[in-house]
């Protein structure tokens, strides 16, 4: 098949001139149409990166500031708290007072190392919570709940720096009245006039209240922000059973991959960026950033298709319309190519009528005056001449060969002429040799022994002579005849 | 009328965590009877069951830790009824994050007959004067780590801080670091890894099972050089087995081999249809609020019963070694950790226990 295809292409100049032209212009008609895309496309990545890091900038701010009003607050009432660390129970009302003034925040510890106060055993922690605009007050830790295990006084406690927690629930006590909400806690070491840590002040937010505030940012119609604890564990997510129990790499666990996981890595370091994540078939743009002050992570996913869905939309048209536009553009180029070439195939099909020999068939007239008209026309006066001068080449040509025919025939009757007259004058040559050769004999005899030869002998020598010449004179006779009888043969 | 079956859970025992569940039952109970009417007939069904519950040997054992799959085959064999065809009613407890198994049955308000303890700990319950007797055994190997926060050998890090759970006492740890001189300053810390992460401790014991997986999960690396895995390293001894006290166990012989039999089904039951176990297990998260995900928990599974298999012979066998016995009784011995040896005659129950105080370090 692909052979014939070829053969094809080599025997029709139509269809090798359609053929060029068409890869010329299909190529060219890529090249610009793929430039166009791709410095589209970069276009549309630069604007929706800048997008989509305002919107990241946005959430950052929002979330700072939020951190920072707990910091504030915080930092407020720690100062009070290590001026009156004499005074166990100004905790409780110092802890209350923080909650009155900062309505948004969730809880409050005010809490001291085992035997702190030693009248007050080993577990010292003022606690206040919210629940439903009412903050209650209460003396937190017991057997039971030791709370110098947990992260939110140890860490600080050890790092001897403030620290924010990842997520946690703090209803393990039994004493727990209520279910909690998921918090997060800012914690400051508390210290004595001889800088020695003695405590922890821990602020507690609500993680739902403080989701609300950083999801709230939406640059593109699908996208979400995600938040990222020290662990990885979501802290922010809008699909709610991810929250507090899984990670970014929870997916990955069993079958690892590493791009994902450079991702990750990157995340969870405290570096900016963004990168590209495959998800159910689907890519993401994942950009991030970390948030001050805590090792969280802040991030933005959008969707590829909402960045790319109005390119992509652009796409599919314009690809059907170009292709539609490259075949009507070869079909019009074939009708032109076609249209222009059919005198040269009237000439092609006339020359090989011609060189058939069929010098009758006229060749097609052309009313145009382009060069393959002009080579129209002349070869049509070509082929008339070519015509008259072949005919009359043709008649003489035949009358040539009858008189070639005859001449032949007559050089055949002359060579036999010839022949017989070379046979008979070889004939009548042997046939004149041997008397001559009597006669030469007896000449040489008599003239050897002339002396010697009776009168008889003599006569006879002679007689035989006269004998054998007698012979050659009948030959000579014959041929004479037979010459004269040619003559008048050839005269005739 | 279609048949109620009795409770798993009698409204007559309170749990902590169920409150909400048991109120919940009985407010599902009141609106059947009020939908079929059939009140005498459903009081006298409860009372029957009531009875049959009552009628069961009661058996409260307390797990080690706060729900997870470690203790899967004891969940399974409850919710697959395997207790209850051995004759039981056996309801399971867990500690609280700050509190241990060790209170949960030594403490008069603990209020349970077993716990599940790592055999050091039961060796050294044991030394220190609370006979206990092991009644079943699961785990064959030791899962314990110790991991570094700061890229280095554990075992180079001298006077770092180190980060031990507050559930069981770390014993492993503490013999290593008496026989290098590691001069650790030891942190005590309720659960999870951000004490680890936020590099408030430098090294912290840990297990593969659980502690490691989350490492993982927060993309933790952890190069060969700054783990060190007890098992590897002639410390392999094994952990969690069901406790009970002595004079528990010589009441109630007959329901503790009984126990033991079901825990037995439970594990296989696990072992052979993870999935489904798994499926078992997450129910009983969920009802104590534990947030995890299914594919970690799918994996601590995996590691559990691995480490449930004999390494020597590739089986589960479910028993106390002598001859892992005998190692922590000269390891412990080393460490001044006994005063005598706990014999392993003594833990199976087959030989009276010789209480001498313990003259070692607390917390």
């Amino acid at each position: 098949m692909i052979k014939k295809i070829i053969a094809y292409f080599n025997s029709s100049l139509t269809a090798r001139l359609t053929l060029w032209v068409s890869v010329v212009v299909v190529l060219l008609f890529v090249i610009s149409i793929t430039m166009l895309f791709h410095f589209s496309h970069r276009a549309i990545e630069e604007k929706a990166f800048e997008r989509a890091n305002q919107a990241l900038e946005n959430t950052l701010l929002q979330a700072s500031n939020t951190i920072s009003e707990v910091e504030f607050a915080a930092n407020n009432t720690l100062w009070v708290v290590e001026r009156n660390v004499r005074k166990p129970d100004s905790m409780f009302v110092y802890s209350a007072q923080i909650l009155k003034m900062n309505p948004h925040l969730y809880g409050c510890s005010i809490a001291f190392e085992p035997y702190y106060y030693i009248d007050r055993g080993e577990y010292f922690s003022a606690n206040s919570y919210i629940v439903n605009d009412t903050v209650y007050t209460r003396q937190e830790g017991s057997a039971k709940y030791k709370y110098f295990h947990m992260d939110w006084y140890l860490i600080p406690r050890l790092l001897n720096a403030p620290y924010w927690t990842d997520s946690y629930r703090d209803d393990f006590a039994e004493d727990s009245t209520f279910v909690h909400d998921h918090i997060i806690s800012y914690c400051m070491p508390i210290h004595n006039n001889d800088g020695w840590n003695i405590g922890v002040l821990a602020v507690d937010i609500s993680l739902s209240w403080f989701s609300q505030t950083v999801s709230g940012t939406k640059p593109f119609p699908n996208s979400y922000s995600i938040m990222l604890g020290k662990n990885g564990s979501y802290l922010v997510h809008p699909d709610s059973t991810k929250l507090y129990c899984q990670s970014l790499l929870t997916p990955f666990l069993e079958h690892p991959d590493s791009v994902y996981e450079a991702m990750a890595g990157s995340m969870l370091a405290g570096e900016s960026g963004y990168h590209i994540m495959r998800k159910d078939g689907e890519n993401y743009y994942v950009f991030y950033k970390p948030v001050p002050k805590t090792d969280w992570c802040v991030a933005i996913v959008c969707p590829e298709d909402d960045i790319f869905g109005p390119y992509k939309e652009l796409q599919t048209p314009l690809i059907v319309i170009v292709s539609l536009g490259l075949l009507f553009l070869i079909a019009f180029m074939v009708v032109v190519i076609r249209y222009h070439m059919k005198p040269l195939h009237q000439l092609v099909t006339s020359a090989k009528s011609f060189s058939e020999g069929r010098f009758d068939v006229e060749t097609p007239d052309n009313s145009r005056s382009n060069e393959i008209a002009v080579m129209q026309h002349s070869f049509a006066k070509m082929q008339h001449s070519l015509g008259d001068y072949i005919n009359n080449i043709q008649q003489s040509t035949t009358v040539l060969q009858k008189r070639n025919e005859e001449l032949s025939r007559a050089n055949e009757l002359s060579l036999e002429d010839n022949r017989i007259k070379n046979a008979v004058i070889t004939h009548m040559t042997n046939e004149m040799n041997t008397p001559i050769n009597h006669i030469v004999d007896e000449t040489k005899i008599i003239s050897s022994q002339f002396k010697d030869l009776s009168e008889e002998e003599m006569r006879q020598h002679v007689d035989c002579m006269l004998k054998n010449s007698d012979e050659v004179t009948k030959i000579l006779d014959l041929i004479l005849e037979a010459s004269n009888t040619q003559k008048n043969t050839d005269d005739v | 009328m279609p048949f109620v079956s009795p409770p798993i859970k009698s409204i007559h025992t309170i749990y902590i965590n169920d409150k909400v569940l048991d109120y919940m039952l009985l407010k599902n109970m009141i609106h059947t009877l009020k939908a079929y009417q059939y009140r005498g007939v459903f009081a006298l069904i409860f009372a029957m069951s009531s009875i049959a519950v009552m009628g069961a040997d009661k058996f409260v054992v307390c797990m080690a830790w706060t729900p997870h799959v470690d203790f899967t085959g004891y969940y399974v064999a409850k919710e697959k009824g395997f207790y209850k065809d051995a004759g039981l009613d056996v309801q399971i407890e867990h500690p609280l994050l700050t509190t241990s198994t060790y209170e949960k049955v030594f403490d008069q308000e603990g209020g349970c007959d077993a716990g599940v303890f790592s055999l050091m700990t039961a060796m050294a319950t044991i030394a220190d004067g609370r006979p206990l007797v092991n009644v079943f055994q699961t785990s064959m190997n030791s899962s314990y780590m110790l991991v570094s926060s700061k890229g280095q050998n554990p075992l180079t890090q001298k006077g770092a801080r180190m980060g031990v759970y507050t559930s069981e006492t770390n014993y492993l740890t503490y013999i290593l670091d008496r026989k290098y001189n590691l001069n650790y300053e030891y942190v005590f810390f309720a659960s999870g890894i951000n004490v680890f992460l936020s590099k408030a401790v430098d090294v912290a014991s840990m297990v593969s099972y659980w502690e490691v997986l989350q490492l993982k999960e927060a993309g933790f690396k952890m190069p060969e050089h700054t783990v060190y895995r007890f098992a590897d390293n002639g410390y392999n001894i094994q952990e969690n087995g069901v406790y009970v006290k002595k004079e528990y166990y010589d009441a109630h012989r007959t329901q503790m081999k009984r126990f033991a039999e079901a825990s037995r089904r439970g594990w296989e039951w696990t072992a052979a249809h993870p999935e489904q176990a798994l499926d078992i297990a997450m129910k009983y998260l969920r009802m104590n609020r534990e947030r995890s995900n299914r594919t970690i928990q799918t994996l601590m599974l995996k590691e559990v019963l691995r480490l449930q298999t004999n390494m020597e012979t590739g089986k589960r066998e479910y028993r106390l070694r002598p001859d892992m016995v005998r190692l922590a009784n000269r390891l412990m011995r080393d460490a001044r950790m006994l005063n005598r040896d706990v014999t392993y005659e003594e833990l199976i129950g087959k030989k009276e226990q010789v209480a001498i105080p313990r003259p070692w370090l607390t917390e």
